[in-house]
């Protein structure tokens, strides 16, 4: 697929857009003054393609996005504690595919709401430091990883609360870790991103009975053995500078750190575990991106990624052509603050962006698309 | 003036010098000395301690018990702050009529003692995070402190003797600050209030800055005072007694305005406190739990239990009057509580006269801010003659924190074991721990098992370490440093201490490797290295090679028949053979 023959330079992406498919705008929220970190579309449950969450000041909400360009408001939850600030959010799910909403921030906590009961199904303690983000497992959608300040990794099942295995040591990160990301198709495999500059790959294969075994843990959560691991598997110093941001694209990973752009690189991962080498393949730059944590999304396919910038503009990407191709630039003369995340549907037909200033943008595409979202 | 209160003793030295210092005809201590006087209590203990008063008494029971409280000027300064350590020791007296009652006699003469020697409940407690078993029924006896404020602006603060415990006074207002004795407590106190006391011991939580439930306790219920649990109209069998609980906040429904009563509005006996055995206690600032105990409510101390109808049988000391209930459910009672302070109760009736003073008539609420009630705080008059009733006796414990462990604990403390244990962990049951690696909480079994963590080994992670450390040679072949690595990490798990371990070490060694070393390039890793490295040190001898060898030879006999399991057997047997041969001649 791509022509690239390994060694050479990376393709940059032109920052002409396309338009081979264009969004307007349709709708916009205004959350409240506190900033909005966090935004994501469930992928878990079919039923709720429609609906993302939204994060941020110490309120957690629920909506539900309509065909017609409306959006609805579910749910509205707020710590009890208002200093809270909610970095993060996610969807998971309980054992009976009950839907559950997984959010941290600040405090360190991480709070799994039952989306159906409107209660708290479980208070994940144990984090030293404030999460940054929390990812959810493609396949067993009740482990969830959290990466926080306090330097590490950890998988929680939010079945139980417990918290199985913690990726830090030796080898972990030096700083904050600032996303992670599981692999589409390994279930044992993810990676993570932070300060210290360094993306790392870690494998649980070797613990995955822990992780099995926390599914039927009946004692207390804090008697349950949880292991660390200090040893990812592998290592890449492809920024040099704070990254914060990193997901998975098949076997490769799309990367971005606060220089401007995404990178595109393959891990090359030997049978040691330590420092490997690595490709860039591909950049994707987006202007005026230098702050950290701006984080990108893309469609459950991969075939497009959104991304905001510090001017309230949005890029979006063609992943699947090569050379990078972008095809639109989203912007809008009112949306002038920080965009800290996009969340794009299923299909890549909506874009929701998440604003400093509180506000939830929400684009739609014009062509007309015949499945809904 | 000497003789504040009817029927009381002169004053002592002491006690004119507070006169002086207050300038008051009545002091709490003095009221509380009153209250112990000849009646039973003619044994309390002279608190000679600088700051606090005890007064014992016994309870209907039988039970000793014993009220601390503050003498009111410890407060004068504001904030106390002190080391219980540093204080001079004291010489007690004890003087009990205790013996004839058939109680336990105390120790007597007891010289230096220290009081409060625990502190279990002193450790500051994360609330947030509060696991059932923290808080407790510690009901902490704890020094009430009473200071009686007439009007708040004099009450100088409440602080709890409790040392180490951060006031979390809920608010103290004006002059009143309060320090919480106890620390981290939050009162459980089952809202002291109204009826619910029936159970026995409603042990109202001393504990220290908690707001008071009460509904709403506003204002200057700044109490830093400790308010004592009010007890309900039904406490039938109300042993204990609320702790001082300073700064408590009463929990009054609306205990507002000058509830701060530093006084210790203690409760409200209810009205059928026909048996009260204790009392509460005083409440430094309580504010009474009675409806509307407020602006006077402060009167200042202990308020001890409204005057109740029948003090019949009013044992301790603050009585809630007899069918009233201190704070009153009923109108009429504020206003008592406030009373100044020692209301202790069982104003009767008869007792009006003296009542009056402090208390606002019966039926007249206590609200009444009437200027009988305000100000005096000292309540003088409570001590009416129902005082007489009461019986006194507490077991003084000498020595002993005062904090009962366990909820209705009566004072009769002796070397109990368990008690002594539990005193002992209670710094353990105080608070939230977390695991240290983890950071997950800890439960409550977990934190007293003793188990120690120090000594934790990561087997996982230091068999992994040691493989790539052996990884790191560039000379070893692979199966060579698989070998070691699995020698190395189960060398690392036995204690081989001496040359003779090791034939030991080495049967088990392939007994639990054999899988592993069956394989032909293993079984010549495992030969190698025990003739070349042990055999050549005299470590092990052909003894043991053998019968290694023919561990290893039944391990390869189970397996599923290999296609090579023959000729494997028999270079096993071959090199066997040889090795025996080799050191038939050496060994």
């Amino acid at each position: 697929m791509w022509k690239i023959a390994l060694g050479n330079e990376a393709i940059v992406g032109s920052l002409t857009p396309s338009n081979k498919k264009s969004y307007k705008l349709t709708n916009r929220i205004q959350e409240g003054k506190k900033p909005l970190y966090s935004v994501a579309f469930n992928f878990i449950d079919p039923r709720f393609f429609n609906c993302f969450v939204s994060a941020g000041g110490n309120g957690i909400n629920l909506y539900n996005c309509l065909e017609d360009g409306g959006i609805s408001l579910l749910h509205s939850y707020a710590d009890e504690d208002k200093d809270e600030s909610f970095y993060t959010v996610s969807w998971a799910c309980g054992v009976e595919r009950n839907p559950f909403v997984a959010a941290g921030g600040v405090k360190g906590i991480i709070r799994v709401i039952d989306v159906t009961d409107k209660l708290i199904h479980k208070t994940l303690v144990g984090h030293g430091d404030s999460v940054n983000e929390i990812r959810t497992h493609p396949a067993k959608p009740q482990l969830v990883l959290s990466a926080s300040k306090d330097e590490s990794v950890r998988l929680w099942n939010v079945e139980t609360g417990i918290c199985v295995l913690i990726f830090a040591g030796t080898e972990g990160h030096r700083y904050e870790v600032v996303s992670v990301d599981f692999h589409p198709h390994d279930e044992c495999c993810f990676v993570s991103c932070g300060m210290d500059t360094t993306i790392k790959i870690w494998s649980m294969k070797e613990f995955w009975t822990y992780v099995e075994k926390s599914f039927t843990w009946n004692e207390a959560p804090s008697n349950f053995p949880t292991k660390f691991l200090q040893f990812p598997v592998h290592t890449a110093s492809v920024h040099t500078n704070y990254v914060d941001c990193n997901r998975w694209f098949g076997d490769f990973i799309l990367s971005k750190s606060v220089e401007n752009e995404i990178l595109l690189w393959e891990p090359q991962m030997n049978d040691s575990p330590g420092e490997g080498t690595s490709d860039v393949l591909l950049r994707y730059p987006i202007p005026n991106c230098n702050l950290w944590f701006i984080k990108f999304s893309c469609d459950l396919s991969l075939n497009y990624l959104s991304i905001g910038n510090q001017k309230g503009k949005i890029y979006v990407w063609d992943l699947q052509s090569c050379p990078p191709v972008l095809v639109t630039i989203l912007s809008h003369n009112e949306s002038k603050s920080v965009i800290r995340q996009t969340a794009m549907s299923v299909h890549g037909n909506t874009i929701l962006a998440a604003s400093e200033d509180g506000t939830i943008w929400r684009w739609d595409s014009v062509t007309k698309v015949a499945e809904s979202l | 003036m000497a003789t504040g209160m009817i029927g009381t003793r002169p004053l002592t030295k002491e006690e004119s010098e507070l006169e002086l210092l207050y300038g008051k005809p009545v002091t709490v201590y003095h009221i509380l000395q009153s209250f112990s006087r000849d009646r039973g209590v003619k044994h309390h203990l002279k608190a000679s301690h600088d700051l606090f008063d005890f007064n014992f008494r016994l309870s209907e029971n039988g039970h000793p018990n014993f009220d601390v409280s503050v003498k009111p000027d410890a407060f004068k300064n504001g904030l106390l702050n002190f080391d219980l350590e540093e204080h001079p020791r004291v010489n007690y007296k004890y003087r009990s009529k205790s013996r004839k009652r058939g109680q336990r006699v105390g120790r007597k003469e007891r010289k230096s003692c220290k009081i409060f020697d625990k502190y279990a409940d002193v450790v500051p407690r994360d609330e947030t995070n509060e696991l059932p078993h923290v808080n407790g029924n510690n009901i902490s006896s704890a020094l009430t402190s009473t200071h009686l404020s007439e009007n708040s602006n004099d009450i100088p603060t409440i602080t709890q003797p409790e040392i180490g415990q951060c006031s979390k006074g809920t608010h103290v207002n004006g002059a009143l600050a309060r320090t919480q004795p106890e620390i981290g407590q939050c009162s459980k106190g089952p809202h002291v209030n109204g009826g619910n006391v029936s159970s026995a011991l409603p042990r109202t939580q001393p504990e220290i800055g908690q707001c008071s439930k009460g509904p709403h306790v506003n204002g200057g219920n700044v109490s830093s005072a400790l308010p004592r649990t009010h007890f309900s109209e039904n406490i039938n069998d109300i042993q204990t007694i609320t702790q001082p609980e300073i700064g408590q906040c009463s929990k009054g429904p609306h205990v507002n305005g000058d509830n701060v009563s530093s006084a210790l509005a203690r409760t409200q006996l209810p009205e059928n406190s026909s048996d009260i055995p204790t009392i509460t206690q005083l409440e430094i600032g309580q504010c009474s739990k009675g409806p509307h105990v407020n602006g006077d409510n402060i009167s200042t101390s202990l308020t001890r239990t409204p005057l109740s109808r029948k003090t019949t049988q009013i044992q301790t000391r603050t009585q809630p009057k007899r069918g009233q209930s201190s704070n009153t459910k009923g109108p009429d009672e504020n206003g008592d509580n406030i009373s100044s302070s020692l209301t202790r109760t069982p104003l009767s009736k008869k007792t009006t006269l003296i009542k009056t003073r402090f208390q606002p008539k019966r039926g007249q609420s206590s609200k009444a801010k009437g200027p009988d009630v305000n100000g005096t705080s000292l309540a003088r008059t409570r001590l009416t003659r129902k005082a007489s009733h009461i019986q006194t006796v507490t077991q003084p414990e000498i020595g002993q924190s005062s904090k009962a462990k366990r909820p209705g604990a009566t004072r009769r403390k002796g070397f109990h074991p368990q008690r002594i244990e539990d005193e002992g962990t209670d710094l353990l049951r105080s608070r939230q721990f977390y695991h240290s690696r983890t950071l997950q909480p800890m439960t409550l079994e977990e934190v007293l098992s003793e188990a120690d963590s120090d000594n934790e080994r990561d087997e996982v992670f230091q068999d992994l370490q040691e493989r790539l450390r052996l990884n790191q040679l560039v000379d070893a072949t692979d199966e060579q440093k698989r070998f070691m690595s699995l020698w190395n990490n189960f060398m690392r798990n036995q204690t081989v201490v001496g040359d003779k371990h090791v034939p030991l070490a080495c049967e088990k060694f392939v007994k639990l490797h054999a899988k592993e070393l069956i394989k032909i390039e293993m079984i010549w890793q495992w030969k190698t290295f025990a003739l070349y490295k042990l055999c050549s040190y005299r470590l092990i001898s052909a003894e043991t090679m053998d019968k290694c060898s023919i561990i290893l030879q039944n391990a390869k006999d189970k397996e599923p028949a290999e296609e090579d399991a023959d000729a494997a057997r028999a270079a096993n047997l071959a090199a066997a053979a040889a090795a025996l041969k080799f050191y038939g001649n050496g060994a």
